[in-house]
């Protein structure tokens, strides 16, 4: 490390990041963004492996079959959901599974909906669960199969199939000698608010919004969990669904598992309804394609910080869980519920042999296809590559001030500026070289020198005095838009509730109330470099001390996205690759069409329009009648998307909402800031 | 008391005096003319066997299934329970996995239940330590042990050691939480050669390079045969899929098939034996230690430390045996009346079998 802890070839690198800034900057950058999406690429990624020796994957034979008619059970089922449109038949539930001979159990939760929703009503709500006892050893570790019920008036696709097999299922395990843990059959209500009572209850954890009941029946530590959203036969392919909440992910051993057991009953796994690159052609331009967009997709889901089922909820107990989606395709569709549930019962022998919990391969990965991934190891990289672009541009803020500092000398003549930087140079020359003399014997020449450096230091001293009076510099300058830019977060943080409470009396739709809300906080927000400016000078020009502000920025934004990076990579790259460069253009300039051209990309890059834009594309692939339904459906998914993120907050504990108020805000209203500051 | 002692000293010391008139029939085959040199050709009396698997859990059953079909093996061959130290980390049979509760099989046809009627384990689960393994080789176990869990072998004795778990370049893993080296178990081989604890050692080792367990070997009359050379894996044969588990590895595999062919005196040799398991079936190459063993081992009978078959030596010159009990014949009635002498020693109570100090 000579490099760095020999001063001497430090202040060449440093000079040489100095020089070569802007170039260094861009191609950090550029090769970073590039190194990252070329992780899709096969040669560049590996294989996925199973790292746990106790799973035994596909080892065992399957040999599940239905008793009783699946179609019966799922007539039935239909009919009972007929009798209640708005409620589910969990008693049907209840009976089946005590028509088992399973212990089963009811519990009971009551939800109070956060932000005065709903007028502060507390809504119930019923989970069905009924546990399997292994009978051959002491109730110390449970597995978990869940199924989400859904009511006629649910919009999302029906999981009949799910629960008949899993009674089915139920029926055949409770045969079976081998178990070594419990099993527990879960069937929840309301979607993920039934999940979390669920949770919360077993764990007693208590919670404002969702109140667990008592659960009267219990097993152990909770292994592992899967979910099924299944169709009532002719699935076509299952997708596996892994996200979970704040983009946390299952242990890629638990991925591979179910991946494994498919491929064993020749049945087409998939992420997010993508192929995977046929390995024939996964190196060729429309395999890499094809990878890329899987890649993509799942790096989106995993940014959204949104859990995409179920299953998203156990991992924040450490519970490895995954979602198995069924796609059913109704003249297509070959896959049978009888090989499904062979499926499962694989998956539940493999976790049977569990000793451990999950712990032996990656939490943390992305996933370019059902059997390649990318390890934190490898995508850390090309991450750090393009963050590192924040810290080379400081260098730039070095060159900048100095060069300031230089025209600041408002010497007409530009021969004494630069007598003075080579003057500079030789001084600083001149100090290296007493240092080194002061080492050997003391010659008068070198206190000559001394001398000569010392009057040229207090030279300098008054020189800087004098640019004192002109040019702002010091903490004092940029604290009132620290300040702002910190109230603004914490106003933004706080204003729900406010804003919620404002808007009963006035009868306004609370979701509408929290969206006009922030666009007003969000205009606020833009207008505050001007409030500042007319605050701190006479001449409404907003003056400070633009480079130490923008490397306070740098640095806090590097801080945040490598922090990020470590808990959910997919959001820190998207942020990066939208913040980085732009944080890095940003200056003051006295060219009128680059400042206008910074304001319109900082525009670009604010967090309103982040969220616009991701509220666009995740409604992308419905139909939505032209660009402007899109954009109109866009607006309004985004003021539904910012109400079901305030209540995710309240509800499951996603700190999105807390990221975007507390590091994504203010860190751009600074950025925002610099561009108004007067070049001088 | 003294005569019988010299009596027990001059057995032990004039060579061997042993007459057991135990001839068997499958021995001695009629119309063979057998000569008295090829007749008694190994100078071992008694035969033991030292059985460890090594490690625990549930996909780990082969281990236990490799060292439980060799225990059936030496046990069909002779060696009684009192001569066999069975050591196995893990409870299969019991686990709650198993489908088939109480069995343990070697096989996916599930013929043989090698966890049988009478299987006597004499180390299980947190007892098989290296260092309760080491106490036993050597003997040095705290005098409240029970016969069963010693090795009581002698000068006489040939010992087949057969292990098996998982290991690497020099060590074998012991239950997951410590291991062995290569150094410390030729070390053990040494100290129960100087104590006199082997005539004979044939150690056989199933493992992951398996070879490097024996590399350090330095104690005569040792052979030694091993599943892999060192860099190389060795590999289960193959799965059970109603258990759910590799139910045995391959170089165990193929001894065992070798061994079924074997029967009680049967004349197979261990040359023939370090033959089995070519590269092509084992895919790993089997690795064998000769140089420590004086003889050669194509003329070692395999049963020599698979199996116990007693010898019978003939001795050609007459063997005067004194009457130590009829020193003096005298009836109750004619003998002189002795002074009965109470010792003024306290009494004590004897050990009850003699312990290797």
């Amino acid at each position: 490390m000579g490099l760095l802890s020999n001063p001497q070839s430090r202040q060449k690198l440093v000079d040489a990041v100095t020089k070569y800034n802007n170039i260094l900057c861009a191609l950090c950058y550029v090769v970073g963004v590039v190194w990252f999406l070329a992780l899709a690429y096969p040669p560049l990624n590996a294989r996925t492996y199973f790292s746990e020796n106790a799973l035994l994957p596909g080892v065992v034979h399957s040999g599940f079959s239905f008793d009783d008619v699946p179609e019966e059970f799922i007539s039935e089922f239909k009919e009972e959901l007929k009798k209640e449109k708005r409620n589910v038949p969990r008693n049907w539930v209840y009976e089946r599974f005590r028509e088992i001979g399973l212990e089963t159990y009811i519990q009971n939760y009551t939800v109070k909906y956060p932000l005065h929703l709903v007028r502060g009503q507390i809504v119930p709500g019923q989970n069905v669960y009924s546990i399997l006892r292994a009978r051959r050893s002491a109730s110390t570790e449970a597995v978990v199969l869940s199924v989400p019920i859904r009511s006629k008036s649910s919009d999302l696709p029906p999981t009949y199939g799910g629960i008949v097999l899993m009674l089915g299922l139920a029926k055949y395990f409770s045969r079976q000698p081998y178990w070594s843990k419990d099993i527990i059959f879960l069937v929840t209500d309301h979607e993920q608010i039934g999940m979390q009572a669920w949770l919360d209850g077993y764990h007693h954890v208590y919670s404002e919004y969702i109140r667990p009941g008592d659960m009267p029946g219990k097993s152990g530590p909770i292994q592992a969990a899967i979910n099924l959203e299944i169709p009532s036969g002719n699935i076509k392919y299952f997708n596996v669904k892994i996200e979970g909440l704040n983009g946390q992910l299952p242990n890629l051993d638990l991925v591979n598992l179910v991946v494994r057991l498919c491929q064993k009953h020749d049945a087409e796994i998939m992420l997010h309804n993508n192929k995977d690159a046929p390995h024939w052609s996964a190196e060729t331009v429309a395999g890499y394609q094809q990878s890329l967009k899987t890649m993509i997709k799942m790096m989106w889901a995993q940014a959204s910080g949104l859990p995409s089922g179920n299953h998203g909820l156990f991992h924040r107990y450490h519970i490895e869980a995954i979602t198995l989606e069924g796609i059913r395709k109704k003249k297509s569709g070959q896959i049978s519920l009888v090989t499904t549930g062979r499926i499962i019962e694989g998956i539940y022998r493999s976790l049977n042999n569990l000793l451990e919990r999950f712990h032996q391969s990656f939490f943390f990965y992305i996933l370019p296809g059902t059997q390649r991934y990318v390890s934190i190891g490898l995508y850390m990289i090309p991450f750090a590559i393009i963050s590192i672009a924040l810290w080379v541009s400081l260098g730039q803020e070095e060159k900048s001030s100095k060069k300031s500092d230089d025209v600041k000398n408002k010497s007409d003549d530009t021969s004494v500026v630069k007598d003075k930087a080579d003057d500079k140079d030789k001084t600083t020359d001149k100090d290296k070289a007493t240092t080194k003399d002061t080492e050997g014997d003391s010659s008068e020449a070198v206190s000559g020198d001394k001398l000569n450096v010392d009057s040229l230091n207090k030279l300098m001293d008054e020189e800087d005095d004098f640019d004192m009076e002109d040019k702002p510099q010091g903490v004092l300058t940029i604290l009132p838009l620290l300040l702002s830019s910190c109230i603004m977060a914490i106003l933004c943080y706080t204003g729900p509730d406010i804003l919620a409470g404002m808007a009963v009396p006035f009868k306004m739709n609370i979701e509408d109330g929290l969206f006009y809300g922030f666009l007003a906080l969000f205009t606020a927000s833009l207008l505050f470099p001007r409030m500042v400016a007319r605050r701190t000078a006479e001449d409404n020009r907003l003056l400070f001390d633009w480079a130490l502000l923008k490397t306070i920025t740098l640095i806090f934004q590097s801080l945040v996205l490598f922090s990020l990076a470590l808990l959910n990579i997919s959001l820190a790259f998207f942020l990066a690759v939208l913040f980085v460069p732009v944080s890095v253009i940003v200056h003051p300039s006295k060219n009128k069409l680059s400042r206008w051209s910074q304001k319109f990309l900082l525009l670009l890059i604010s967090p309103l329009s982040i969220l616009f834009t991701a509220a666009i594309i995740s409604i992308m692939d419905k139909d939505n009648g032209g660009i402007l339904g899109l954009l109109y459906n866009g607006w309004s998914t985004l003021s539904h998307g910012l109400l079901l993120s305030m209540v995710d907050k309240y509800f499951f504990g996603s700190w999105l909402f807390a990221l975007f108020s507390f590091a994504v805000l203010p860190n751009w209203l600074t950025l925002w800031g610099i561009s108004f500051c007067e070049a001088v | 008391m003294a005569a019988s002692r010299d009596l027990f000293t001059k057995f032990d010391f004039s060579g061997f005096f042993v007459v057991v008139v135990l001839v068997s029939c499958i021995y001695l085959q009629p119309g063979v003319a057998v000569e008295p040199s090829e007749f008694f050709s190994s100078d071992h009396t008694n035969n033991w066997a030292v059985l460890v698997d090594t490690s625990r859990f549930w996909f780990n059953y082969r281990h236990v299934a490799n060292v439980l079909s060799i225990y059936r093996s030496v046990k069909r061959l002779g060696i009684p329970d009192s001569h066999i130290i069975l050591m196995v980390a893990d409870d299969m049979a019991c686990n709650p996995r198993n489908p088939r509760p109480a069995t343990v099989f070697n096989n996916a046809n599930e013929q043989i239940n090698v966890y049988g009627d009478d299987v006597e384990v004499d180390y299980r689960g947190y007892e098989v330590t290296v260092e309760n393994f080491i106490r036993v080789l050597t003997g040095r176990l705290p005098p409240s042990t029970p016969r069963s869990k010693r090795l009581l072998t002698d000068e006489r004795s040939n010992v087949l050691v057969y292990m098996t778990g998982h290991g690497g370049d020099g060590f074998l893993k012991f239950q997951d939480a410590e291991e062995i080296s290569s150094v410390e178990l030729a070390d053990a081989f040494e100290q129960m050669w100087q104590k006199r604890r082997y005539h004979e050692l044939f150690f056989m080792i199933d493992t992951c390079q398996a070879e490097s367990m024996f590399q350090k070997f330095y104690s005569p009359n040792i052979l030694a045969v091993a599943s892999s050379k060192v860099g190389e894996d060795s590999l289960s044969h193959h799965v059970d899929p109603s258990i759910g588990v590799y139910v045995i590895d391959r170089y165990t595999y193929y001894a065992l098939e070798f061994l079924e062919g074997v029967q009680f005196g049967g004349k197979q040799t261990m040359g023939q034996f370090f033959r089995v398991c070519p590269p092509s079936q084992c895919v790993s190459t089997v690795a064998i230690r000769t140089d420590l063993f004086p003889r050669d081992p194509s003329k070692v009978l395999l049963t020599d430390f698979f199996g116990s078959v007693r010898n019978v030596e003939i001795l050609t010159d007459t063997l005067s045996v004194p009457n130590i009990t009829l020193e003096e014949s005298c009836s109750k009635e004619s003998c002189p009346t002795k002074k009965q002498q109470h010792s003024k020693q306290r009494l004590t109570y004897a050990e009850q079998f003699p312990m290797p100090s």
